[in-house]
């Protein structure tokens, strides 16, 4: 009762918590912070509901990001510091309780992700598959809940050269949050249960490679204004096809594939002078030779692995493996060629991909000539 | 799962907090704070360093960077995250954007009574002053004669000196970092920037005395002019698609430093590396413990040298004579026409 009194004062002072007048203002951010306060010491429910409706959740999210805050305990006078200190304490308290309250209610909302073998495209390929696919059948109940993720190293110190790739995605993944890193060698462990991102379920890999997947991966807008810089700097005017290849394990693209595509791309150039091509992938210097005028490095012109990324979801369309830049393109529906990157026996689809009416070929093989006619296919019906 | 936590394996694990709240996306004072961490850690006993980087992406920067927002913060992040992995006792980071958790994990390590930093008055204060001093450090190191130096970033020292050795021709290796913030999207203190043409000519010079010296241009790529890709005698990490991580791990294996008082010029003083940092801001002395126009930090080696006025190109060319290291010390295999003139694909 006394419960159900606080929570529905709460909702009343919250309302008024941006009201443009100074003294509203404070009055309901006094109020609501009391009403809070109280709140610590009332005997909780395990109800879910109450749980969610809990005033000091929304408290404590809105006083954390209050830049007058801030301002108060860092540079206001020394009663104002003084208030302001105890203001933060108590922010604090409330939000130990109400971490404290929601893991018992849920549980931990970490999952573990053991790292075994060197970091690579797979690895990061991986990580998106598992927050789409795997992820969803481990918390039926929250599936609209942010994930913390704890990245267990079990590589020896010396080969995780890509790690902070790992991390570059992981902070474009829609559904995670909080990441942890940390090292087998200094004594982390993790249950059987955990997965291990180079494991991945062989069903899920071949259900991806065969379709794609559906979003999980935010359109940053920096990198999308750096993409549209890059076009427009670029190829102002051009239709441009953004180029995913398969890769060493330091990131750059593997040799023979960057050969296959260059030709590849040679051809389709020919007589459309209103395409262009722009690779995602790194090279190293070794790799490194005079371009066609309708060949890009997008990494080599300033634009990060994220930018990379962003690239591919805002190109006019994509062809090129299904990594982490294939499954981004495709899940913003942008038409193009998608080859697998491990498997060769899937089925060739070729029509609108799920949810889009743009043509997505998923060519199911690895094949060189596979590629070649749906690409050519592909490209002769693009834009004209 | 069980994260790195030590207090229940003998002595405790040292948490460094960085609430960008407060805290600043800077190179500098974070690597120097990474050291200040390690000295921390080893003063108290402490079996390593667990270090959380708090960002609320509500209010993801500090007064003074305002134009870090929530629409822009993950590209800040993501460059500075390798900071964290140069600490020399890391046992591990955690990336937290959430408050609540965030509040939680503090409160939890604060409850085992192991030691923390900025302990919690000043983490409730948001009390961080800059730019970070080197006053711990230079206590520490007087009293042992030494100091626990900036790491490779974790994972990428086998990838620096692979490569060195495969893609640089393992040419002797000279970083170069003349500051240019009036070339980035946030101008800031632009009157220290560096005068390019100087340095331009300098790298030249280089290039005719040592042509087997490869200069290597570290920082963002906003931040040099296109004329540095004309020349032989340079490599642009930047260019080539890597990213602040490969730029440590290749000073790591340096031969020699040189640059402006800035992010990298920390990253040299708290490693073995040779260095020449240019330019020192005379109000600087006080927070290194140092006086205006001296040569050497307190813990430097004979071969880490400071300047405080601004640099000409004889003035950078005497330092390279004194500090870089003679060439029959290199590799033999060290071939200088192993780099590619990466220009033809500039639009």
């Amino acid at each position: 009762m006394f419960r159900s009194l606080v929570l529905s004062s709460y909702a009343v002072a919250e309302h008024r918590l941006e009201h443009p007048n100074w003294l509203v203002r404070r009055s309901a951010q006094t109020a609501v912070l009391a009403l809070a306060t109280i709140s610590l010491a009332l005997p909780r429910a395990d109800d879910g509901s109450v749980a969610a409706r809990d005033p000091s959740v929304a408290l404590v999210r809105q006083l954390s990001a209050s830049a007058a805050l801030r301002q108060a305990v860092q540079v206001g006078g020394r009663v104002k510091r003084k208030l302001s200190y105890v203001f933060r304490a108590l922010l604090m308290r409330l939000a130990v309780a109400a971490e404290a309250r929601e893991r018992k209610h849920s549980g931990d909302r970490t999952c573990a992700l053991r790292v075994a073998g060197p970091i690579d495209q797979r690895t990061l390929r991986n990580l998106l598959i598992w927050q789409n696919h795997v992820l969803p059948s481990q918390s039926l109940q929250d599936r609209d809940r942010p994930t913390d993720i704890a990245l267990v190293l079990a590589n020896s110190r010396e080969s995780e050269s890509r790690l902070f790739d790992l991390l570059s995605i992981a902070l474009m993944l829609e559904r995670l949050r909080n990441v942890a890193v940390t090292w087998e060698e200094e004594g982390a462990t993790v249950g059987k249960t955990a997965t291990d991102l180079g494991q991945v379920p062989r069903n899920v890999i071949d259900q991806v490679e065969a379709r794609g997947t559906r979003g999980g991966i935010k359109l940053l807008s920096d990198g999308r204004k750096r993409a549209n810089d890059f076009f427009k700097l670029a190829w102002p005017g051009r239709r441009i096809i953004a180029v995913g290849l398969r890769e060493r394990q330091d990131g750059t693209a593997e040799p023979d594939q960057l050969e296959l595509w260059l030709n590849l791309l040679e051809r389709l150039a020919r007589g459309r002078a209103d395409l262009a091509f722009v690779v995602l992938n790194r090279l190293g210097p070794s790799q490194w030779r005079e371009w066609p005028a309708h060949v890009r490095f997008a990494r080599h012109q300033g634009l990060t692995l994220q930018d990379a990324v962003c690239l591919a979801q805002v190109a006019d369309g994509y062809v090129g493996v299904l990594d982490v830049f294939g499954l981004a393109a495709h899940s913003a529906a942008r038409p193009g060629v998608y080859v697998p990157l491990e498997h060769d026996d899937l089925p060739l689809i070729d029509g609108p991909g799920a949810g889009s009416t743009v043509r997505q070929i998923m060519v199911g093989s690895r094949d060189r000539l596979r590629i070649e006619s749906a690409v050519e296919a592909f490209v002769a019906e693009f834009a004209t | 799962m069980q994260s790195s936590d030590r207090t229940a394996a003998g002595a405790p694990a040292l948490l460094g907090l960085f609430d960008f709240t407060y805290q600043h996306y800077a190179l500098g004072d974070l690597l120097t704070c990474q050291v200040d961490l390690a000295v921390m850690a080893l003063e108290q006993g402490c079996r390593g360093v667990d270090v959380i980087a708090m960002v609320n992406p509500d209010l993801p920067s500090a007064r003074l960077q305002s134009f870090i927002t929530r629409d822009n913060y993950i590209g800040h992040l993501d460059n500075i995250m390798p900071v964290f992995a140069c600490n020399p006792l890391l046992g591990s980071v955690q990336l937290v954007r959430d408050v609540q958790a965030f509040s939680f994990l503090v409160d939890k390590h604060r409850r085992s009574g192991a030691p923390m930093w900025p302990d919690l008055k000043t983490h409730l204060e948001m009390r961080q002053g800059f730019p970070i001093d080197h006053r711990r450090i230079n206590a520490f190191h007087a009293r042992h004669g030494h100091f626990p130096k900036l790491a490779t970033p974790r994972g990428y020292e086998s990838w620096a000196r692979h490569f060195h050795k495969t893609e640089l021709g393992g040419r002797p290796l000279v970083i170069i970092n003349p500051r240019q913030s009036s070339l980035t999207e946030n101008p800031a203190a632009t009157k220290r920037d560096a005068p390019l043409a100087i340095w331009h000519a300098f790298i030249d010079a280089v290039g005719q005395r040592r042509p087997d010296v490869l200069v290597v241009m570290v920082g963002g790529f906003q931040e040099w002019e296109h004329q540095l890709m004309h020349r032989r005698n340079v490599f642009i990490p930047r260019a080539w698609g890597l990213r602040l991580a490969h730029e440590l791990a290749l000073m790591k294996i340096a031969d020699m430093f040189v640059g402006t008082s800035s992010g990298f010029a920390t990253f040299a003083t708290f490693t073995d590396i040779a260095y020449g940092i240019i330019n020192i801001e005379h109000y600087f002395a006080a927070f290194a413990g140092v006086r205006p126009n001296d040569r050497h930090f307190p813990i430097a080696g004979a071969n880490q040298v400071l300047t405080w006025q601004p640099e000409t190109t004889e003035s950078l060319l005497a330092l390279f004579a004194e500090l870089c290291p003679t060439p029959h010390a290199h590799p033999a295999e060290a071939r200088p026409d192993a780099l590619p003139l990466l220009v033809a694909n500039r639009t």
